[in-house]
């Protein structure tokens, strides 16, 4: 079992070694990215540790996120000894509660969501909240509607973005 | 999927909210502490992370061995 401060310090020392020629203030940087990038991977493949960085983000700025569900089962705190500011995570240990029609943010339901979509009856709705990093899709068939159209501009108004992957309108994660 | 960047954008701007009075190096500092201690969890309870952790610590310095020991996790299987 290792702690945060103890993550922290053994990145420090080796980016030290790795990159010698950088400043104690580049080096910060450095461990953040090298953080960064692992918990990301993390947060992209592990469902939990997604659910417990939302959470934290929730906590520390609620006006931001989907409030976060209630924990199902025991839930275990934060490793000791760790350098992380108390702001009460909280790791849950047990299946994540089905997001499928839940709100979308606190100032959007689902179903507001689905009662302006009726409108666009050519758009359609796809809920894939609940697979792993799954998102909230909008799938909008090409001319279907006028690109100033008011659908076009309700989905931007309420966050939700392009992918140009899917060609279609997703609601972020974060 | 996110991306490493936006992870650290969203803890900014969320630790800024939550800790309006920090300095930007109290921020960064702050900040790389949520990001230790959520890793660190994941670490402790994902195998695949820990490899992962391991690998990158191996690659800044190859020649050290890093040896922590991994808490007992679920049984449940990743894609690597």
């Amino acid at each position: 079992m290792i702690t945060g401060y103890q993550l922290v310090q053994t990145f420090f020392d080796k980016a030290q070694v790795h990159k010698p020629n950088m400043s104690p203030h580049q080096i910060h940087l450095y461990v953040i990215g090298l953080l960064a990038d692992e918990l990301a991977w993390a947060f992209n493949n592990d469902p939990i540790v997604a659910k417990n960085v939302k959470d934290l983000l929730y906590k520390l700025d609620p006006t931001t996120l989907p409030a976060p569900t209630e924990p199902i089962e025991a839930s275990q705190t934060a490793a000791e000894g760790t350098s992380a500011p108390s702001v009460g995570t909280v790791k849950k240990i047990e299946a994540i509660s089905n997001p499928l029609g839940s709100d979308i943010s606190p100032s959007l339901s689902y179903q507001s969501f689905l009662l302006f979509l009726k409108k666009f009856p050519k758009a359609a709705v796809k809920d894939l909240r609940d697979q792993t990093n799954g998102f909230l899709w909008v799938f909008v068939p090409v001319n279907a509607y006028e690109d100033d159209s008011q659908l076009f501009k309700w989905l931007r108004q309420n966050k939700f973005e392009w992918s140009n992957a899917e060609k279609a309108w997703y609601y972020p994660i974060l | 999927m996110i991306t490493s960047q936006q992870l650290i954008d969203k803890l900014l701007n969320s630790a800024q909210a939550h800790q309006p009075s920090m300095s930007p190096t109290q921020l960064k500092a702050y900040v790389m502490a949520i990001l230790a201690d959520e890793l660190c969890w994941a670490f402790n309870n994902d195998e695949i992370v820990a490899k992962n952790v391991k690998q990158r610590i191996s690659k800044l310095v190859p020649r050290e061995i890093v040896n922590y020991k991994i808490a007992v996790k679920s049984n449940k299987a990743r894609l690597s």
